[in-house]
C-alpha cells in the first residue's frame, strides 16, 4: 500500500466522516489513507465538494456535530491516535501541534479584536510565556510573515488590513505556536494572483525555517505544482491516486487525474482546447456503486460499476485505485 | 492614554455606522430628547423650581397654571412642573432596571441557546414561546397581586415576563455569527467553548442588542407608566408619571392641562428613545444598510 518510509508525522487510515442530514447520509469522506512525513508539503487536490475540507476538519475533530460524525478511522500523530484521545487533550493538539488556516482571510479573523491581541491570545493559549514578552513575540510573528511595521500594525483591527495581509496575519497566528503540522485549506483562493504567489513562497520558506509539515488543500493544480512534494487526488470522498509531485504530473494514471490535468490550462499546451470532464460530481448521499468515477469515466469496464477498485502500486510512492492497472500494467 | 481615547472617538465618528447615524435627522432629534431627559433626571434637584412633594401652591387645590406654577398645582398643592421633572428620574431608573433585568436574563439564555443548539436550544426556546403567550399587563398585575403592590414587585414581574425578546434577538444573531470562519478558526486552534462564546460570539452579536435595549427602554417606560396608571397604589408620594396621570385623570374636565402635560411628557420621552433606537438600528443593522 503506502510505502514504508521513516515513521511519518501523520498517518491516516480508513478515515470516514459522514453527515447525517434529512436527505440521507452524506459520505463526505469515505475511507481514506495517507501519510504526511516531517517537513513535507502534502497536497490534497480535488473538485469542490469532494471532501477535502472535511478531511482537514476531521483531523482536528472540529466537524460541526450534529450533523457530522467521524465514523471510523485512525489518525496517528506523534504516537497518539487523535480519534481516541479526550476532548481536553485534543484542545492541546489544536493550535499547538496542528493548526489550520482557512480559505477566506476576510472572515477568519475576529473583527472586534486587534490583530496583535488575537496573535497574543494564540501564543498565551499554548505557550506559557512571560506576559511582558508577548508583544515582542507578536511583533516577531508578524515580521516572520513580512508584515511591514509589525510594532504599529499589531495594534490595528482586521478591517484595516488588506486581504493578503490578513491571510499573512492568519499564518503568523497559526505559526506563533510552532506547530508541527499546518493545514492550509485553500489559502490562496480568496486573494489575487500576486498575493497568491507571495503566500505560497511564504509557506515554502516557513517549511524550511520551522521544519513544519504542511498539508495544502486546493483545487488549483498550479498551486500544487508550485509547492507540493507529494499529492493525493481526491474524488467524491475517496483518494483515487497518490504520487510525488513529478510522478503525478508526468505520469498520471487515474482517468480522473488525466481529466483534471486536461482541464487545466498550461503554458506548454499552446494550442488545443481544454477538455471538460463530462457529467457532474456524484451525490455523496447516493454515490454510484463500485468506482465512484465510473459514470464519467471514458474507460469504464463492467466491473467498475460493481466493486470499488483495489489499490494498485505504480511506482515507489505512487499508487492508484483503478481497474485499468490491475495485473501489474 | 488620553490621546488614544481621542483617536478612538475620532475613528468611531468616522465609521460607516456613525456616518449613517449622523445623516439621520430623526436620530438626532431622538438623541437630543434623550440627552435632555437624562439631564433632567440627573439634575432634577437644580432644575425643578419647587420640591416635588411639598405643598407649595395657593389654594384652591388643584389650581390653574400661573407665572409661578407653570402647569399649575395638583390636588395636594404640589407644583406639577417640578413633579414631572422629578418623575423622569424615577421612571428612567425603573426603566433602566427593567431593561437591565431583561438583558441579564435574556442575553445569557439566548447566547447559550444559539451556541449549543440542539436540545438546550429547544428547551430554552420553548420557555420563550410559552412566556410570549402571556400578556405583559395581566401577568404583572397578577404577580403584583400575589406579592403585594409596590414598585419592586412590579419591576420583578415585568422582568420575568419580558426577557424572551432579548433571548430571541441574541440567539438569532449568535446562530449567524457562530458559522463565521473566525469562530471555526478559534476552535481549530484550541479555544474552549466558554472563551469562544464570550470573546468571539458575544462581542460580534452586540449590534442588535444595543438597538433592542434602546427600543425596549421606550417600551418599558410605557409599560411601567401603564401599570402605575392602572394601579397607582404602588406609588406613595414620589413623583412618577403613570400615577400622576392617574391623579390628573380625575380632573380632566376642570384642569385639563394637568393630565395633558403629564401625558405629553410620557409621549415625548418615549418618542425620543424610539427615534434614537430606530436611528441606531438603521445605522447598525446590515440588512437595512445601503
Amino acid at each position: 500500500m503506502v510505502e514504508k518510509m521513516a515513521k511519518p508525522l501523520l498517518e491516516v487510515r480508513g478515515l470516514k466522516t459522514y453527515f447525517f442530514t434529512d436527505e440521507g447520509v452524506v459520505k463526505a469522506v469515505d475511507g481514506i489513507d495517507f501519510d504526511i512525513s516531517k517537513g513535507e508539503i502534502f497536497g490534497l487536490v480535488g473538485e469542490s465538494g469532494c471532501g477535502k475540507s472535511v478531511t482537514a476538519l476531521s483531523l482536528l475533530r472540529v466537524i460541526p456535530s450534529p450533523p457530522g460524525k467521524i465514523i471510523n478511522g485512525r489518525v496517528m500523530f506523534e504516537g497518539r491516535n487523535l480519534m481516541k484521545i479526550s476532548e481536553k487533550e485534543m484542545r492541546h493538539v489544536r493550535g499547538a501541534k496542528i493548526s489550520m488556516i482557512f480559505q477566506d482571510p476576510h472572515s477568519s479573523l475576529n473583527p472586534v479584536f486587534r490583530i496583535g491581541d488575537q496573535i497574543a491570545e494564540a501564543i498565551q493559549l499554548h505557550q506559557m510565556t512571560d506576559k511582558k514578552e508577548v508583544p515582542s513575540k507578536v511583533a516577531e510573528a508578524l515580521d516572520l510573515v513580512r508584515i511591514p511595521d509589525p510594532e504599529d500594525r499589531m495594534y490595528q483591527y482586521p478591517h484595516q488590513f488588506s486581504g493578503g495581509m490578513k491571510q499573512r496575519a492568519m499564518i503568523a497566528m497559526m505559526l506563533a505556536c510552532n506547530p508541527s503540522l499546518l493545514i492550509a485549506d485553500e489559502p490562496t483562493t480568496a486573494v489575487d494572483v500576486t498575493i497568491q504567489v507571495q503566500i505560497l513562497e511564504l509557506l515554502k520558506e516557513l517549511r524550511g525555517k520551522q521544519d513544519a509539515s504542511i498539508m495544502l488543500i486546493t483545487h488549483n493544480l498550479g498551486v500544487i505544482a508550485e509547492v507540493c512534494d507529494r499529492v493525493a487526488v481526491m474524488y467524491a470522498g475517496n483518494i483515487v491516486e497518490q504520487a510525488d509531485m513529478a510522478g503525478l504530473f508526468r505520469n498520471p494514471k487515474h482517468p480522473y487525474t488525466h481529466a483534471l490535468l486536461g482541464a487545466f490550462p498550461s503554458a506548454e499546451k499552446k494550442r488545443g482546447e481544454l477538455t471538460v470532464i463530462p457529467g457532474f460530481v456524484p451525490s455523496l448521499v447516493n454515490p454510484p456503486p463500485g468506482c465512484r468515477f465510473h459514470p464519467r469515466c471514458p474507460y469504464a469496464k463492467p466491473i467498475c460499476t460493481e466493486e470499488m477498485p483495489p489499490v494498485v502500486k505504480v511506482n515507489e510512492g505512487h499508487w492508484v485505485r483503478c481497474y485499468l492497472y490491475e495485473g501489474g500494467k | 492614554m488620553f490621546a488614544s481615547l481621542i483617536e478612538r472617538a475620532r475613528r468611531m465618528w468616522a465609521s460607516p455606522a456613525a456616518r449613517k447615524f449622523r445623516r439621520n435627522k430623526l436620530a438626532w432629534v431622538g438623541l437630543a430628547i434623550v440627552s435632555a431627559v437624562v439631564f433632567c433626571a440627573i439634575f432634577a434637584d437644580f432644575i425643578a423650581p419647587y420640591d416635588p412633594v411639598e405643598q407649595v401652591g395657593p389654594k384652591p387645590w388643584p389650581n390653574s397654571p400661573s407665572r409661578q406654577f407653570l402647569i399649575g398645582v395638583d390636588s395636594f398643592g404640589r407644583d406639577i412642573f417640578s413633579r414631572i421633572i422629578h418623575a423622569t428620574r424615577l421612571d428612567l431608573k425603573l426603566g433602566l432596571a427593567l431593561v437591565g433585568l431583561w438583558t441579564a436574563i435574556g442575553v445569557p439564555l439566548g447566547l447559550i441557546a444559539g451556541y449549543y443548539g440542539g436540545k438546550i436550544d429547544s428547551a430554552i426556546m420553548r420557555v420563550v414561546d410559552g412566556l410570549y403567550a402571556f400578556p405583559y399587563l395581566v401577568f404583572a398585575i397578577a404577580m403584583a397581586g400575589l406579592l403585594g403592590f409596590n414598585l419592586s414587585t412590579i419591576i420583578i414581574a415585568l422582568g420575568i415576563i419580558g426577557w424572551p425578546q432579548f433571548a430571541r434577538v441574541v440567539r438569532g444573531k449568535v446562530l449567524a455569527v457562530k458559522t463565521e470562519v473566525y469562530v471555526e478558526s478559534a476552535r481549530a486552534f484550541g479555544e474552549k467553548d466558554r472563551t469562544i462564546m464570550l470573546r468571539y460570539v458575544f462581542p460580534n452579536s452586540l449590534a442588535p442588542l444595543i438597538v433592542i435595549m434602546t427600543l425596549s427602554l421606550a417600551t418599558s417606560l410605557i409599560i411601567i407608566a401603564a401599570l402605575t396608571f392602572l394601579l397607582p397604589v404602588g406609588v406613595q408620594t414620589e413623583a412618577e408619571l403613570g400615577s400622576m396621570l392617574h391623579e390628573g385623570f380625575e380632573y380632566i374636565r376642570y384642569q385639563p392641562w394637568w393630565v395633558t402635560s403629564v401625558g405629553l411628557a410620557i409621549v415625548i420621552i418615549v418618542l425620543g428613545f424610539n427615534f434614537l433606537g430606530d436611528g441606531l438600528r438603521d445605522a447598525l443593522d446590515p440588512r437595512l444598510r445601503y
